[in-house]
């Protein structure tokens, strides 16, 4: 689901729904959290948020912004946008051949 | 929830505590969002992403001669312990109404000797804590009182127990400050874990050897030794910096 994460461990899914949160704009931990959880349904705890958060910081894939009230928003890189549109691109290439060869056992 | 918080590595939160506190205030955790922040520490000592870089360069630590000499009597009391259990092992057997044990009074002016050099050892760690340590130091002064009292009637060994309790959250306190590595930590923990746990078992009930043997107490007891060679090393070495510089992301 998330090749471009492979040495993120059990981080790369939520670094992705991250990455996805991050897609419309900044948004601090509480907001991502709320989000991701709206995206996938899972919610995501304080621990592997930040867990993820700062693999994604460290890789250059999103960028902190000046705290607001100690609550500091993050934002998409430009590489981080790349990144997120390989891994979608990927994605939507992996269902289309999936439901495609359900299409065709049906027949 | 600071306690949680300060599971995580220095360079982690310097980085991200404020933050991160911000969001625990916004919505509060619940016992699986507490689980979720203790692997998160985990993680971030086992991978960490935030490593500390020297801002400027600091000052030496200072440090009077009395923490090393204790290190070095702490560590000849971790021969004296080995010297104790030896003693023991070869003192006669007595036979009391079926059962047998060894007499070992000949060790106890050993064993009170080591015992002793453990509580100034501990007592050393715990002084040379940064403030606040008040936890710590109250911890280590009432191990070395129940661990004087071991000393002096060494089959109470619940006291023996109570005072190795005590030793770990000193060295735990000491771990979070930087000032014992890892390694010195897990070495404590295995070896108070060999010698109390199975003394532990038995007393409760929930371990009986297959075949009693009066010797098997002093070889469990022996891997506490670890704990004298723990203290004493980490007061024997140089100290150990606490991380306070600029986080910098891996």
């Amino acid at each position: 689901m998330s090749q471009g994460f492979t040495d993120f461990g059990r981080f790369a899914e939520p670094s992705l729904y991250i990455l996805l949160s991050l897609s419309d704009g900044p948004k601090h931990g509480y907001a991502i959290m709320a989000d991701v959880e709206e995206i996938s349904g899972v919610p995501l705890g304080p621990g592997t948020l930040y867990g993820a958060l700062a693999r994604l910081e460290g890789r250059g894939l999103i960028e902190a912004l000046e705290p607001v009230e100690r609550r500091r928003p993050y934002r998409l890189t430009a590489l981080g946008a790349t990144t997120l549109k390989v891994q979608l691109d990927g994605l939507a290439g992996f269902a289309r051949t999936g439901l495609e060869r359900l299409r065709e056992a049906a027949r | 929830m600071t306690r949680l918080v300060g599971l995580y590595p220095r360079a982690w939160r310097d980085r991200y505590e404020d933050e991160f506190l911000a969001l625990l205030a916004e919505r509060p955790p619940d016992p699986l969002d507490r689980l979720d922040i203790v692997r998160g520490a985990i993680d971030a000592r086992l991978h960490p992403q935030v490593q500390g870089s020297p801002a400027a360069p600091e000052p030496a630590i200072v440090r009077g001669p009395w923490p090393m000499r204790a290190g070095w009597l702490t560590l000849a009391g971790g021969v004296l312990w080995i010297a104790t259990m030896i003693v023991a092992v070869n003192s006669p057997i007595v036979v009391d109404g079926g059962r047998a044990y060894r007499d070992a009074a000949a060790a106890a002016p050993l064993f009170f000797a080591a015992v002793v050099m453990l509580g100034v050892g501990m007592l050393a760690v715990a002084l040379e804590l940064p403030e606040p340590a008040r936890a710590a130091r109250t911890a280590a002064f009432w191990s070395s009182m129940v661990g004087m009292l071991w000393a002096l009637a060494p089959w109470l060994m619940l006291a023996g127990m109570t005072a190795f309790s005590g030793l770990i959250v000193v060295a735990v306190a000491a771990w979070r400050a930087g000032r014992w590595s890892s390694l010195e930590l897990g070495i404590l923990f295995v070896g108070v874990a060999l010698g109390c746990g199975p003394i532990l078992a038995y007393s409760v009930g929930l371990w009986v050897p297959a075949t009693p043997d009066p010797d098997t107490q002093f070889l469990v007891l022996g891997a506490l030794v670890a704990a004298w060679g723990a203290v004493g090393a980490s007061l024997v070495r140089a100290p150990r910096r606490r991380a306070t510089s600029q986080p910098t992301i891996a």
